[in-house]
């Protein structure tokens, strides 16, 4: 009997989802939405890990490629090329990935997490050095022009391998920082008012006043050339300098030093505005996007060090800012600091650059934030936040009338593509905003003291590990490889390097310009960010080095691991500050140097 | 040939047909022996060929899981075994190799765990949540196992209710608890979200949910035990006059031992693999003030942030454990079984 | 025997209380993940808490379950040629996974602890110890070559070849039917033996109807298991993908355009609704029945 009720239950349930699989039709549909595999044409496959770049820039690249080539021949009987995109986020990145390269259909690849030298160690990469360093771009009217001579020296030193080639190229230059909302700076009067001198601040600008010449958001460059809009109104309240020192560029009115910017984030409070939020699930975000003062504060050379160790070519390189330790009286003065000598660095004392004074000064503004009630959201705390829901908690913020408005946001520069891609501008829509038309920006980090306004912005990115490679397996195919060779050329083409540019509100980490043509079609926040390319203002420092040593060790050196991290306390500083009252920046010193000795490093 | 056991029938019944009925089946096996042994025999061979045909009927039984053994842990498992024991460099020409370095991965991991006050947190996070499962879940599955095996009011329901979270995927109940815990309850009483407050609030709530999804399993292995329970010894028992904390105590809970002592030695095995769930409220993000060393070691290898040159630490750090737990479980089976009555029925 | 039946003890009182309290929390927890799986995208980011303003067509969506329904899928590679598979098919896939799986699982265990504890081996001390010390092992990094050995076979992303690897007499289960073949008595196999029964015979017509109702339960926790694990399954048929993979990673990992959360609530009651019909209406026949083991039956 029981038996017979044991069959039955199994027969049943088969039965059911037989008929709900049989109801709604095993639908199985060819990858490529509706569309056929047309058997006229090549094909080529895709793989996109859909991050915050996304696949929008992917897909009309694509579709830009297909139209390009529609009457030409790859194969034999053939005419024209398919392009047929796997873009998603899981299983699309690091080891994941790696390990299932072997057995993966696709031929091109995008994505990030994947160690260079990983890539090329697990036969992942197809030999691309042609096409990288011999073939120039002449089909595409760039003479003379390579994709290697669109690099920067120190991405092609770490991309050139020691035999000479090249596998994979950077994909996208990646790196976090401080979003601000322009538009809540305008309408509730957040930029400081001029007040005579470099570093002042006296005032705030009276809200709702009329955009100035100096800092127009209106997707002209903004950096070098002041573009008077007809159609602005006289104004009467010139803003301050800003972290640059000079009146009539992009940055005035922000906060020029640290002291400036917590001076804004009380008046924030005061007006019952919340000065930040960020991902409470991805402690990451707020941890990396400090990162950048460290760097602003050390510049190009100093922080370089931390990668090149002191360089490979003979020349004796030194550390100029190393704490010796801190005045016990002031455990989270930073300048009160007593400093080492200079230091030459080369691959035995890597450790020494724990102690560069600029993480410091960046430690101290982290605390402050951390702990100074109502400078940030209870949801920059909480798991739930996820880096996708910060970005419309922040973007609702000023919008939803039943919301706090939100100043800041600790994320990455692909933020607003990715708040695009999922979908939050046109779910915000109702309020009569889009992301063409608010303005954002990516906030240059204010100096650690007046002495330092002037000094040039420094940014690092670490491009997050991305690559753009093709499928060792498809070394076996020639045809196939030819024709993914060419369409990672055509995407690096000075015109394609634009438009990922226009599509992402991002920069890829090679040489090119934006032209104004182009500028149009961008939001502000995209403005903002294209101009940072080939800009003598702007210095964009590649973390990468080709130091034995450095790769070698790349999996204890990469941003996460050199930031913060340590033995005693977690790297992500702000937690750390907001869970522990009593901890200082002097503790923090001691955890970074004790847990870093001569042995971290393998040679 | 089963002639030379005894032949047993229901001893309790003893009445007179019973006896008369053996008398008469043991003339007819003695007549059977005799006529037996006027032929010559060899008994030592039947009793082999008996024994044989006993052996060849386990193995064939115990054949295809042990090929599976050898192959799906023991082959798979060398291979991650010598990687301890190996170190993973990457070259400049883009070349990667392992060269052997005997203990040092060992070297690594044990020092961090002394030296470390991060290590140390995760080991006491381990501890923690093992020692809450242990003395609220358990005891708490028991009881509400016990309400199930004697079908009181409301069973059908709340049996549906301690399983529902068993059969629920964790992503989604996470995803609703993490939801309400930071977002609803802030928005309707005011207070601070559950999982957003100091690590320690946070971490009380990760552990609440942990017990609170955990009881399905444990009820319904618990249940089934208590209900191979004879119902004619709890009758017995109740005519005798037992109370039910007393039957509780010397009926059930001694009968049901070993199922219930089963799945202790398994949570103390787990005490080092135990993710507590981290992974799918975190990801690869967990603070390390909430972290377990089961947490830890899964996020060294299966996440896409690590890179191949982690895998012999990983590997190094499980077998470390391994050391360490077994002696702690042996230790715990052995005075658990001590505390077993032996019971059989 | 009235007074006996009568008395609610203490232990009831309080338990029921206690179970009352846990019952409605967990309501709770389903109540509002359905009534905000109707909100949109806005809605929800403006208040979760509430009922979905109807009077706001914006704030709703009474489209999620369909969008939902649609949008949990994966791409998979088949012949040759990539398809996205949906979730009826997943389901389907569900189902083939966690029957097959499970019960071999369950029927494997339930066999070597059989013949390890009730016939005298050499080698039953030692599996035993393989037992337990393989619980005790962390397994650690062992994914990768576990895929490789999987593949060497040739039984890589294929149903069959996951049944079997599914055949392991490793883990709690075994200590578990271990104990209870333990407990039961001889006598039912003797006396099956003494009228001419070979030991197959014993073992499935006597021994094991004896620890049906542990089988049914050991099956039925290992199909629950399987039914939403979601690490095993996606990286062993990664183009058969299950139910759980499917909306796991719908949840945390799919196309950028679908991280609505009320998507993902209305993808969550999506994938929970089969299971829980299912349990409901065979809750009697699968959870432990009060019936005395052994003699009758």
């Amino acid at each position: 009997m029981k038996k017979i009720g044991k069959l039955l239950t199994v027969i049943l349930s088969l039965v059911m989802t037989a008929s709900v699989t049989a109801c709604v039709g095993v639908r199985r549909e060819e990858v490529g939405g509706n569309t056929e595999i047309n058997k006229a044409m090549s094909q080529l496959y895709v793989s996109n890990f859909e991050g915050g770049f996304g696949r929008v820039w992917l897909d009309n690249a694509a579709k830009r490629f297909e139209e390009m080539y529609a009457d030409e021949s790859f194969e034999d009987g053939k005419k024209g090329v398919q392009v047929i995109i796997d873009s998603s986020i899981q299983g699309k990145t690091g080891t994941t990935l790696l390990s299932g390269l072997s057995n993966d259909t696709n031929d091109v690849y995008f994505t990030e997490d994947v160690f260079y030298y990983d890539l090329i160690a697990q036969n992942g990469a197809a030999d691309i050095t042609d096409i990288v360093a011999t073939k120039d771009l002449s089909e595409w009217g760039e003479d003379g022009i390579t994709i290697e001579s669109k690099m920067d020296s120190t991405v092609m030193d770490f991309y050139k391998t020691s035999d000479g080639k090249y596998y994979s190229l950077p994909h996208y230059e990646a790196y976090y920082g401080i979003i601000y909302d322009a538009d809540l700076f305008r309408k509730r009067g957040l930029y400081f008012l001029k007040g005579g001198t470099p570093g002042e601040y006296s005032d705030f600008v009276q809200q709702n006043n009329a955009d100035h010449i100096n800092g127009i958001f209106s997707g002209t460059y903004r950096y070098t050339t002041p573009i008077i809009d007809p159609d602005i109104k006289e104004v009467t309240q010139e803003r301050s300098t800003g972290p640059d020192g000079i009146y009539g560029t992009y940055d005035d009115g922000l906060p020029a030093t640290y002291e400036e910017f917590f001076v804004l984030c009380d008046k924030m409070k005061d007006m019952g505005i919340i000065p930040f939020t960020w991902s409470g699930r991805f402690t990451d975000y707020s941890t990396s996007s400090l990162y950048q003062l460290w760097a602003d504060y050390e510049g190009r050379d100093q922080f370089l060090l931390n990668f090149n160790f002191g360089g490979t070519d003979g020349v004796a390189r030194y550390a100029t800012d190393l704490i010796d330790h801190f005045d016990s009286a002031y455990p989270n003065d930073s300048s009160k600091a007593t400093l080492m000598s200079p230091v030459e660095i080369t691959d035995d004392n890597v450790y020494m650059l724990q102690r560069q004074l600029g993480k410091y000064y960046a430690t101290e503004f982290a605390r402050k934030i951390a702990t100074t009630d109502g400078y940030a959201t209870d949801l920059s705390y909480s798991q739930s936040e996820s880096h996708i829901t910060s970005e419309g908690t922040y973007l609702l913020s000023r919008l939803e009338p039943t919301k706090t408005p939100i100043a800041f946001t600790f994320n990455g520069v692909w933020w607003e593509n990715e708040a695009d891609e999922n979908g939050y501008f046109t779910q915000y829509a109702k309020y009569g905003e889009t992301r063409m038309s608010r303005q954002f920006g990516m906030l240059p980090m204010p100096k650690v003291n007046n002495s330092l306004i002037g000094t040039k912005r420094t940014i690092a990115s670490d491009l997050n590990r991305s690559q753009a490679f093709i499928n060792k397996r498809l070394e076996n195919n020639p045809v196939r490889l030819n024709l993914a060779k060419k369409f990672l050329q055509f995407l690096h083409t000075d015109d394609e390097l634009q438009n990922f540019t226009v599509a992402s509100s991002t920069n890829k980490p090679f040489n090119y310009s934006i032209s104004q043509q182009k500028m149009v079609s961008m939001s502000p926040f995209g403005c903002d960010i294209a101009e940072m390319r080939n800009n003598d203002k702007i210095d964009m420092v590649y973390t990468l080095s080709a130091h034995p040593t450095f790769i070698k060790n790349f999996d204890k050196l990469y941003r996460t691991r050199i930031d913060w991290a340590n033995n005693t306390y977690s790297r992500n500083i702000i937690y750390e500050f907001h869970n522990n009252g009593s901890l200082t920046v002097n503790d923090f010193f001691n955890a970074l140097i004790s847990s870093k000795d001569e042995h971290w490093l393998t040679k | 040939m089963n002639k030379s056991r005894k032949n047993k029938t229901g001893g309790r019944v003893g009445t007179f047909f019973s006896k008369i009925f053996s008398s008469v089946k043991l003339a007819l096996y003695d007549l059977k022996v005799k006529i037996y042994n006027l032929f010559p025999h060899n008994k030592r061979k039947t009793y082999k060929h008996r024994r044989v045909k006993e052996v060849i009927f386990c193995y064939a039984v115990l054949l295809l899981p042990i090929i599976q053994f050898a192959i799906m842990y023991v082959g798979v498992n060398i291979n991650t075994f010598l990687l301890a024991f190996r170190s993973y460099t990457i070259n400049t020409d883009g070349t990667a190799t392992l060269t052997w370095v005997g203990l040092l991965n060992f070297k690594t991991f044990v020092t961090e765990i002394l030296g470390q006050p991060q290590m140390g947190r995760r080991f006491l996070n381990s501890l923690l949540v093992y020692g809450v499962n242990l003395f609220v879940g358990t005891v708490l599955a028991i009881l509400f196992s016990y309400y199930v095996y004697k079908k009181f009011k409301g069973t059908e329901f709340f049996r549906v209710m301690l399983l529902l979270p068993s059969i629920c995927s964790p992503v989604v109940l996470i995803l609703i608890y993490s939801y309400i815990a930071d977002r609803f309850l802030p928005a309707v009483f005011g207070v601070k979200g559950l999982l957003a407050g100091s690590p320690w609030r946070t971490f009380i709530w990760i552990i609440v949910y942990n017990v609170f999804m955990g009881f399905g399993t444990g009820v319904l292995m618990y249940s089934n035990a208590m209900s191979r329970i004879p119902e004619s010894l709890v009758e017995s028992a109740k005519l005798d006059g037992i109370t039910p904390m007393k039957e509780f105590f010397k009926i059930t809970l001694p009968l049901a031992y070993p199922t219930i002592e089963t799945f202790l030695i398994v949570g103390l095995a787990n005490l080092f693999i135990d993710q507590a769930n981290l992974f799918t409220f975190y990801n690869q993000e967990a603070p390390i003030m909430l972290q377990t060393v089961g947490y830890y070691l899964f996020t060294q290898v299966f996440t896409e942030r690590s890179t191949m040159s982690s895998f012999p630490y990983a590997s190094a750090a499980g077998l470390t454990l391994t050391i360490i737990t077994v002696p702690i479980v042996m230790i715990a089976r052995f005075f658990l079984d001590k505390l077993d009555k032996g019971a059989e029925f | 025997m009235k007074k006996i039946k009568a008395r609610i003890s203490a232990i009831q009182l309080v338990l029921g209380f206690v179970l009352i309290a846990y019952s409605a929390v967990l309501l709770f927890l389903f109540v509002w993940a359905v009534i905000n799986s109707f909100k949109s995208g806005l809605g929800f980011d403006i208040s979760p808490v509430g009922f979905p303003n109807i009077s706001e067509p914006d704030l709703v969506d009474f489209g999620n379950y369909v969008k939902a329904f649609k949008a949990v899928r994966m791409s998979a590679t088949l012949g040759g040629k990539q398809y996205w598979i949906y979730f009826p098919e997943m389901l389907w896939n569900s189902v083939l996974y966690a029957i097959g799986c499970s019960f071999f699982a369950t029927i494997t265990p339930c066999l070597v602890a059989y013949v390890t504890s009730k016939y005298k081996l050499r080698i039953n001390k030692v599996i035993y110890t393989i037992v337990i010390v393989v619980m005790v092992t962390p397994v650690v990094g062992s994914l990768p070559s576990q895929i490789q050995m999987v593949k060497a076979i040739g039984l890589f992303d294929s149903h069959v070849g996951l049944w079997l690897t599914a055949m392991t007499f490793l883990g709690t289960y075994y200590l578990v039917f271990y104990a209870i073949f333990k407990g039961l008595s001889w006598e039912y196999a003797e006396a099956a033996f003494i009228d001419g029964a070979s030991h197959l015979t014993v073992m499935f017509r006597v021994m094991l109807p004896l620890v049906k109702n542990t089988f049914m339960v050991v099956m039925l926790l290992n199909f629950i298991a399987r039914w939403n694990d979601y690490q095993t399954s996606w990286v062993f048929l990664p183009n058969r993908p299950t139910a759980a993979v499917g909306v796991q990673y719908f949840i945390h990992a799919a196309e950028n355009k679908y991280r609505v959360i009320p998507i993902h609530l209305a993808a969550s009651m999506m994938l929970l609704t089969p299971v829980l019909i299912l349990f409901i209406i065979f809750r009697n026949k699968l959870v432990g029945n009060l019936t005395i083991g052994g003699i009758k039956g």
